[in-house]
């Protein structure tokens, strides 16, 4: 796990690196941190490996909703929270899909359940990769690049932008390997990657350009599971 | 010696049981089962009128009619209920009362002409009765324990019609040499429309009743909310004041001097910050919050793209936030370690789809049951919770309500409109 900390401040940056430290050792997880005290450096460094950034508003090279800006062109799933003095300043987060925002000053109590949620919501949980085999070819596809899954005889098909990827497969088979991450089952035969669903409506759910069939049954599961996506960043 | 083995006092027996189980949950008055006996005493006496008459085709009606009118008496005397309503029970008693009467008749009718058996008695005709009353009480009374409180004029007009109906047939029926099988079915069909249109009317009116009341709710608190809004408002232009002036004070000290000041001008700003969302009614409610919450020591963050509400009309942004934040600010206020207050409000789009996302801090267990009732309670909470889901229903959204690793959220999707 790896934590982004940008802050002009020294004493701030040292008092998040102890709190993230705390945390860690509490927690027993391994964290590693990228620190930097100003937006351009962090920006131009930024490898997009981080799960979660914690971003000074108020710098006054590169203000953090500036950074943040930057690091979205390259880094769309890194769960970004804001550290202000004012809360109007960071009120426009969603510009750049940030979570939340801490204000200072910061105690370890509300940091960590930032932390907690800034994690939650990294869509680097969702990372890692099937491989397709058929016929003609072998591909490796990212999970978070699959818009859904359906299946249509002996074949489990797997949607992306540009392309669908075909495998002798049941949807029994890909339910297990999908189920625990951002995927959710619409109906017997087919199972939705949450984070490209469009609009639900009735029971219609937009993916793309295509509709894909909500079944009686499922559509409280299915609603309970896409709104705990949308709100807590895991289902 | 009185006997009570006549129709009057039967039927009315009967009616009394029923009305009893209508009245079920009713308030009843003051020595209430003194009252009860009195009634089925007088029932007796009157009912003695049957042995002193002749009956013939008008007068066999006043005996319903009699039975009918004792009953809807002895509901006034024992129950705290007004006369719509005792007419309304009394009908819906003279209702089940006849279907059961009519069922048995029909049973008769048939075995009879099958196997030329007479069965109809005392027992068989207490039994049909028996059978009515436990249907009626599992199909509908169970779940309409409070049904006798909605009904309206018009409805009370056309089960009283419908059972004067019913009592002209029971005494063309009697009058006649021989059984009229159609008329029992008349009869039947009647009594059914009578109860029918007792509680399926009763449902409906109730729910628009709700749904009015709510309404009217929503309205005074956002007329309540319009007054703070200005006082807010003017609280605003009176704390940018205030900074000005002390930044030409500190203009005019020395450089040592004015730093003094500057803890107060951060606190002035902290005030004087007018959240600025997109939305206005967004904005004043955001504002309000935020100075209750720094009041209560809670954190509150707020990441809020209120362009977004825009497809919703004021009072209805104003009752799901106002609702969903005080919610969270009431909740806040029981966390007992004050440095664990916190909560934060989401508002962003996704897709075609808004997401309203409250969050609250909640070290103590929530009951479920009591939040996302449905039933009416007349805590604050349940009609803030109503509120929500009003606006909810409205705009097509969905809700979810959960407490996940000590934080409480309650999260609406709504479908954008186009």
């Amino acid at each position: 796990m790896k934590i982004g900390i940008v802050d002009d401040d020294r004493a701030s940056r040292e008092q998040i690196l102890g709190f993230i430290a705390q945390y860690a050792r509490e927690n027993g997880e391994n964290i590693e941190t990228v620190v930097s005290d100003d937006g351009i450096h962090f920006v131009s460094d930024y490898r997009g490996d981080c799960d979660a950034l914690f971003l000074d508003v108020e710098m006054p090279l590169m203000d953090g909703i500036t950074t943040a800006k930057k690091i979205r062109e390259v880094d769309t799933t890194v769960s970004i929270v804001f550290l202000t003095n004012y809360s109007q300043y960071a009120i426009n987060g969603y510009e750049v899909n940030a979570i939340d925002y801490v204000m200072k000053p910061i105690t370890y109590f509300v940091f960590c359940q930032k932390l907690k949620k800034a994690l939650a919501f990294s869509g680097k949980n969702h990372s890692g990769e099937v491989v397709i085999r058929n016929e003609q070819h072998i591909v490796r596809l990212p999970f978070n690049k699959i818009w859904y899954i359906d299946c249509e005889k002996n074949y489990v098909a797997y949607h992306t932008e540009k392309n669908v990827y075909r495998e002798r497969s049941t949807m029994h088979a890909a339910a297990a390997q999908f189920e625990k991450m951002s995927f959710i089952m619409c109906n017997s035969g087919c199972m939705v990657n949450a984070a490209y669903v469009k609009k639900v409506a009735g029971n219609d759910v937009y993916v793309g350009d295509d509709i894909l069939q909500l079944s009686r049954g499922r559509k409280k599961e299915f609603m309970e599971r896409y709104i705990d996506y949308l709100s807590r960043g895991c289902c | 010696m009185f006997k009570v083995n006549n129709p009057i006092t039967l039927v009315y027996f009967q009616l009394m049981i029923a009305e009893f189980l209508f009245l079920l949950k009713a308030p009843r008055r003051e020595h209430f089962y003194l009252r009860l006996l009195a009634a089925l005493g007088a029932s007796v006496v009157i009912g003695q009128i049957h042995y002193i008459v002749t009956w013939s085709g008008v007068s066999s009606m006043l005996l319903f009619l009699t039975a009918w009118l004792l009953a809807a008496g002895s509901a006034l005397l024992c129950w705290k209920v007004d006369f719509k309503t005792t007419m309304f029970v009394a009908s819906g008693s003279y209702a089940v009362q006849h279907m059961g009467y009519s069922v048995m008749l029909a049973l008769e009718w048939l075995i009879q002409g099958v196997w030329g058996v007479r069965i109809f008695n005392q027992i068989t005709a207490w039994g049909g009765f028996a059978i009515a009353m436990i249907a009626i009480y599992a199909l509908v009374l169970r779940k309409n324990e409070e049904f006798y409180n909605s009904a309206d004029t018009r409805q009370l007009l056309i089960s009283t019609l419908l059972i004067l109906v019913c009592i002209v047939l029971s005494s063309v029926r009697r009058t006649c040499q021989k059984d009229l099988p159609y008329i029992i079915v008349y009869d039947f069909i009647a009594c059914l429309c009578c109860l029918l249109i007792q509680f399926s009317i009763s449902a409906g009116e109730r729910m628009s009743e709700e749904k009015r009341t709510l309404e009217l709710i929503i309205n005074q608190q956002h007329e309540q909310h319009e007054l703070s809004k200005q006082a807010v408002e003017m609280m605003g232009v009176k704390l940018h004041d205030i900074r000005s002036q002390i930044r030409h004070i500190q203009e005019e000290m020395n450089a040592e001097d004015s730093h003094k000041l500057d803890g107060l001008k951060r606190t002035v700003q902290i005030y004087s910050s007018m959240a600025n969302t997109g939305n206005a009614t967004v904005d004043a409610i955001l504002m309000e919050k935020g100075l209750m919450c720094e009041i209560n020591g809670i954190r509150f963050s707020y990441i809020v793209d209120g362009a977004q509400l825009a497809f919703m009309e004021a009072v209805d942004i104003f009752s799901l936030l106002n609702n969903m934040l005080d919610n969270a600010i009431e909740s806040e206020l029981k966390v007992t370690q004050k440095d664990s207050r916190m909560m934060s409000l989401r508002v962003v789009r996704t897709g075609e789809m808004v997401l309203v996302n409250a969050e609250n801090y909640c070290d103590y267990p929530v009951d479920y049951e009591h939040l996302t009732t449905t039933k009416q309670d007349k805590a604050n909470h349940g009609i803030g919770m109503k509120g929500i889901q009003y606006v909810v229903d409205k705009y097509d959204g969905d809700m979810r309500i959960s407490l996940e690793d000590s934080m409480f959220h309650v999260s609406i999707v709504f479908p954008v409109k186009a």
